[in-house]
């Protein structure tokens, strides 16, 4: 409208810096890394990857960062701490991973993180820091390295199984987005606002829609999820995975992905990247470049993005896994009234196992009856017969 | 559009400091890390990052595929950001690399390690009780408060000052530091006075002001020099390293440098650093000092919400977001800040005080007034757009309209403009380029990396505020020219052809319109200069509103060619064979045997039969590609608007038909001649220009005499030449074919401003 009415002129803003938070998901399944260690370890990676959050830190004073662990059997807040640190540590003073907690020597001091603040920086904890390090990262890095120790203490060697919970800690961070973004939101919508009252009503991945949709000449907080996959998509967690997929979607909040694994392929994040518009990039060949790859492909958030192509995905696997069996199909059955997807025929009356629709298959799995092809009269062209004559699609080949 | 030219920034600080500078600045890893954060553009900080950790140099391809091609001005405006600050150096033709020492400390500041203590050396020695971020924010308010009532009482409260001198007005120095940076003059022994500079920072942020305080006094430690021990460098490290302390922390004083520890009474003084009485082993840095290199909206955003909730804090939260404006020039101030109040009082008529709240009303006198003092209106908007109350935002947000209500804000202009009807801007003139592509490839740069100004595509001039950048892209850049010409004429080598890019003439004086250009010797002098020696100090005032007086044609263009008479006669002929030599260097061996020079007195036959070869050959040019485009395009452009009329049109074309075979001007030496051959004149600027020269049948003549004549290596040649010529124009009757010298120069030397060339030119003739 502004453009219309040449009303542009008009508009006095101060043209600062939208502030962004990045989630970082890392996937700290131990038998993944493990597989990973002889080119990549966890320690290594980690470095990198506090690197990384330093320098989307560095960007403005008032960029955020949260990340989680998602680990085999839960998914863990690693900063900002939650209020109340588990205490129950399982016992586990033979961990054959014990080079995590090599990787974990240089955490020196813990810090009282308080709540989702992630400006802990401004708490003025009495901090151990040395005068060579910014205290804002040097919080961050020791709360990140205690955590994941913690973490590792917890696991219990004998129960790792080779999946990760990606959904649980996707849904996690969304939430946490969502409570960002809204004491980013400008003061108290107004009641005048049909925005507002609509998001709140809604579950966590909506409010966050909303809080961002509410502002939406220029959203208060651009936030994004990076997933830092090792395992393979669990398809037991397919639809868990895919409706926080959807709910980032909505939110506009994009899902990147950077697979490290080269026996791994997480297919749902594959999905992820490509419904909420992330990038995913596979480094699987050459994992030691994940700095390069994170500085790269990862560090633009959405003001940067505007001018900047990102890494696309020249095919996507679509696959779906079935509700029936949680397997990956390629061609399954879809039920016509709710959508859900089966691998095979649901037993009995053909039923749908999700909302009892009663089903008919019509003449699936007849086979197709031969009927013969009727002539046609050729019609020649100077004695030379069409192409049907071959009964080919594609013509005879010429030289 | 607004002119801040008095009020320092904390960009043109840095960008006036040389790469030496900068270099030590970089040195310490807190400073790299605060320019980094605080200066650079959004998309600057990506492109720094993504080469960060990149082993090998960036190719400047990779990143124009990189970025996406809409962007392309975001592209080159980061990167002209990066260059001025000396963060980005080229690494080889194609390609560029962080600087060394930002690379290093940058990577220092991420990676946490060294031995650098370039973000504070934390103190062990216990906290006083007493100090907490309440009181800290309480004492950095108190004191910045001081300094500013102490600017603005100096307004109109001139029986407070006594009272405020005696009271806790800010420190002697400070006071000094005010007076010296002209933010306020003493009128006399007893009474000071606000300045222009003064009202653009009381209309700053806080931030701003910070840095603007900051920025005097580094001047004036520059000023200083060695004799106050102080290094002005090392001052801007310190204050970058304040920047990344943390509030609430003390810090040591012992482990900082003599010098630094001299700063700190200076900075005590100004609120960005707390000293407890009885303990001077620690320092604690306040609000001020760590949002130092904070982004401006944060200030707003963010910490206005710590701000609010930790009481008594910088009242940033009590005195900002306080002003409604509304449509009927009525302006309502949720205040009780009498710094705000004396701020509005500036330019409102106040009407009304309640407890929390000042009404008044904004009107022509006020404005008026505000603007005799010296505020601009720019100035007026932007504080009461950074100060407009949250329900303003609100409301702004759900009816999708611009905050301040538009009415007002132009009201605001006109009041000034009533006033005031120019604005000055300090910068370089461009001008007498090569040929169209390259002024308007140049002033497109210009445009991109935003320091265009002006520009004109008829005279083929534009106005840039920096010439820096411009500079280097002259440098790399390797197009050819313009219009294309016979490829006989046209053959020039690719190097002088870049020399001569350097030549657009700095133009130093624009506002005296009847000057002639020549006047200036200086800039006659430096116009052949290779490029690194272009004087960079040269402003000029252009008064951008009065473009219409400096369209009229009356500006005097300068003749491309410096008058060398004395040596006319033998850079005639080294012209000649430079023209015919296709390479410059081995041009001696190539002149004699061209066998289209003509040495003696030729018949009447002879020169009709060469005058229509060379007609027909011009003529066809105008089939040559480019041309064709340019008439097709000249005609697209005529089909939508009237055409101009013909007449002045063809006298501004007058001086650059001349210029095509460039030999006309046979004064100007030889290489720099085989370069402009192919070129078209400066003034050609536009398309429209191009097709009426490509169309025009007396231009074509006129351009096969001076070539003919530019052939004639005798001076008999040249007069039968001459006779021929005479007995063609009168056959035709066009005057304007006459030889030159016997035209009526009188008319083309006025309208084409090219007096002193005009002269020269009979003169030469005269000579010959």
């Amino acid at each position: 409208m502004n453009r219309i009415d040449a009303s542009d002129h008009y508009e006095v803003t101060v043209t600062g810096q939208t502030p962004s938070l990045l989630t970082i998901i890392i996937d700290t399944n131990p038998r993944a890394w493990q597989a990973l260690g002889s080119t990549l370890s966890i320690s290594a990676a980690l470095a990198n990857i506090l690197v990384f959050v330093n320098a989307h830190l560095a960007f403005g004073n008032d960029n955020q960062v949260a990340i989680l662990a998602a680990h085999s059997h839960r998914a863990v807040w690693l900063y900002p701490k939650p209020p109340t640190t588990n205490g129950s540590s399982r016992n586990s003073s033979k961990n054959p991973l014990s080079k995590f907690k090599k990787a974990n020597g240089g955490g020196d001091g813990d810090v009282e993180m308080t709540g989702v603040n992630g400006n802990g920086s401004h708490k003025a904890a009495p901090l151990g820091t040395s005068a060579n390090k910014y205290p804002q990262f040097a919080a961050i890095e020791s709360s990140i390295l205690s955590s994941l120790q913690s973490l590792i203490a917890e696991t219990d060697v004998s129960d790792i199984p080779y999946t990760t919970l990606v959904a649980g800690a996707l849904t996690t961070a969304l939430s946490y987005i969502n409570k960002t973004a809204l004491s980013f939101a400008p003061a108290k919508p107004s009641s005048s606002d049909p925005n507002a009252n609509l998001g709140n009503k809604n579950n966590a991945g909506n409010g966050a829609a909303a809080a961002v949709a509410g502002s939406q000449q220029a959203p208060a907080l651009h936030a994004r999820i990076l997933v830092l996959s090792v395992s393979d998509s669990e398809p037991a967690q397919y639809i868990a995975t895919m409706n926080a997929v959807f709910a980032a979607s909505h939110a506009r909040i994009p899902i990147d992905t950077l697979s490290l694994s080269p026996h791994a392929s997480p297919t749902f994040l594959q999905q992820a990247a490509f419904i909420t518009g992330g990038s995913y990039v596979a480094a699987s060949l050459n994992p030691r470049g994940l700095l390069t790859y994170l500085m790269l492909g990862f560090l633009p958030d959405a003001e940067a993005r505007a001018h900047l192509l990102q890494a696309t995905q020249d095919r996507v696997d679509f696959r779906a896994a079935c509700f029936c069996h949680r397997d990956v199909v390629d061609t399954g059955f879809v039920c016509s009234v709710c959508l859900s997807i089966f691998c095979e025929v649901p037993p009995g009356d053909a039923g749908c196992l999700t909302c009892g629709t009663k089903l008919a298959l019509g003449n699936y799995g007849n086979k197709p009856a031969v009927l013969p092809r009727k002539k046609k009269k050729k019609k020649k062209v100077n004695g030379v017969s069409g192409r049907e004559e071959t009964g080919s699609a594609t013509g005879t080949p010429v030289p | 559009m607004s002119v801040n030219t008095n009020s320092l920034q904390l960009s043109d600080y840095l960008e006036k400091l040389p790469g030496t500078t900068f270099k030590r600045l970089y040195q310490q890893p807190s400073t790299a890390f605060a320019i980094f954060r605080r200066m650079l553009p959004h998309l600057a900080k990506t492109i720094v990052m993504a080469m960060l950790y990149m082993p090998t140099p960036f190719l400047i391809s990779d990143l124009e595929i990189w970025v996406k091609p809409t962007s392309k001005r975001q592209k080159d405006q980061a990167l002209a950001t990066l260059r001025s600050l000396h963060i980005i150096q080229s690494a080889g033709p194609q390609s560029m690399t962080l600087t060394t020492n930002f690379r290093n400390s940058l990577r220092l500041a991420l990676e946490g390690g060294g031995d650098h203590h370039s973000f504070g050396v934390p103190s062990t020695l216990p906290v006083p009780s007493d100090v907490d971020l309440g009181f800290l924010d309480r004492y950095a308010r108190k004191k910045w408060d001081d300094i500013l009532h102490y600017v603005v009482n100096s307004v109109e409260y001139s029986d407070m000052r006594d009272r405020d001198t005696s009271g806790g007005g800010p420190k002697a120095s400070v006071k000094e530091l005010l007076i010296a940076g002209r933010l306020v003059e003493k009128r006399s022994v007893s009474t000071i006075s606000i300045t222009q500079a003064g009202f653009t920072f009381l209309l700053q942020e806080a931030n701003s002001q910070v840095w603007t305080l900051l920025l005097l006094w580094l001047e004036a430690a520059d000023a200083a020099g060695s004799r106050a021990g102080m290094d002005s460098v090392d001052m801007l490290s310190f204050l970058f390293l304040l920047a990344s302390l943390e509030l609430g922390r003390g810090y040591s004083t012992d482990a900082l440098t003599e010098p630094r520890r001299n700063m700190l009474p200076y900075l005590v003084d100004f609120g960005l650093i707390y000293i407890p009485p009885h303990d001077h082993q620690q320092y604690f840095p306040t609000r001020l000092a760590t949002t130092l290199t904070s982004s401006e909206s944060s200030l707003r955003s963010v910490s206005a919400g710590f701000l609010a909730a930790s009481e008594g804090g910088i009242s940033d939260a009590g005195d900002k977001n306080a002003i409604i404006l509304e449509t009927n020039f009525r302006v309502y101030a949720y205040t009780s800040s009498p710094l705000q109040i004396a701020v509005l009082a500036l330019f409102c008529e106040l009407k009304m005080r309640f407890r929390e709240l000042v009404s008044g009303k904004l009107s022509r006198q006020s404005i008026r007034k505000a603007v005799d003092m010296g505020i601009t209106s720019d100035q007026i908007i932007s504080y009461l757009a950074t100060h407009a109350h949250e329900q303003m935002h609100r409301l702004a947000a759900a009816q999708k309209k611009p905050l301040l209500p538009p009415v007002i804000v132009d009201q605001i202009r006109l009041w000034q403009l009533d006033t005031e009807r120019m604005s000055v801007c300090p910068g370089f003139l461009f001008k007498d380029f090569e040929s169209v592509r390259e002024y308007e490839d140049m002033a497109n740069f210009a445009g991109e990396i935003g320091v265009l100004k002006w520009r004109n595509d008829r005279k083929g001039m534009f106005f840039a505020s920096k010439v820096e950048q411009i500079k280097d892209f002259m440098k790399n850049r390797l197009t050819p020219t313009g219009i294309v010409l016979p490829k006989s004429e046209a053959t020039t080598t690719t190097t002088t052809q870049t020399s001569r890019t350097a030549i657009p003439t700095l133009y130093s004086h624009a506002n005296n319109e009847n000057i002639p250009p020549n006047g200036s010797k200086e800039s006659l002098k430096t116009k052949y200069k290779p490029f690194g020696s272009l004087p960079k100090s040269r402003t000029l005032n252009v008064f951008s509103n009065l473009t219409s007086s400096l369209s009229r044609g009356s500006l005097p263009s300068f003749s491309r060619t410096p008058s060398m008479s004395s040596t006319a006669g033998v850079s005639e002929r080294t012209d000649q064979r430079s023209r015919t030599a296709s390479v410059a260097s081995s041009r001696e061996a190539e002149v004699v045997v061209n066998p289209r020079q003509v040495t003696g007195a030729q018949s009447c036959e002879y020169w009709t039969g060469r005058f229509m070869a060379l007609q027909d050959r011009f003529h066809s040019e105008m089939l040559l590609p480019e041309n064709l485009t340019t008439l097709i395009t000249a005609h697209a452009v005529r089909s939508h608007i009237l055409p101009p009329p013909l007449a002045p049109l063809q006298a501004a074309a007058m001086p650059t038909s001349s210029s095509i075979p460039n030999l006309s001007y046979p004064k100007a030496r030889g290489h720099k001649h085989t370069s402009s051959i192919s070129s078209t004149s400066s003034n050609r600027a536009s398309r429209e220009l191009d097709a009426t020269l490509l169309m025009d049948e007396n231009n074509r003549a006129r351009r096969v005499f001076l070539h003919l004549e530019a052939l004639c290596v005798t001076n008999e040649a040249k007069k039968s030449l001459h006779t021929w010529q005479h007995s063609y124009a009168r056959r035709m009757g066009k005057e304007c074919l006459l030889p030159r010298g016997e035209a009526n120069k009188g008319w083309v030397g006025r309208l084409l401003g090219k007096n002193d060339h005009g002269g020269k030119r009979g003169h030469m003739v005269g000579v010959a």
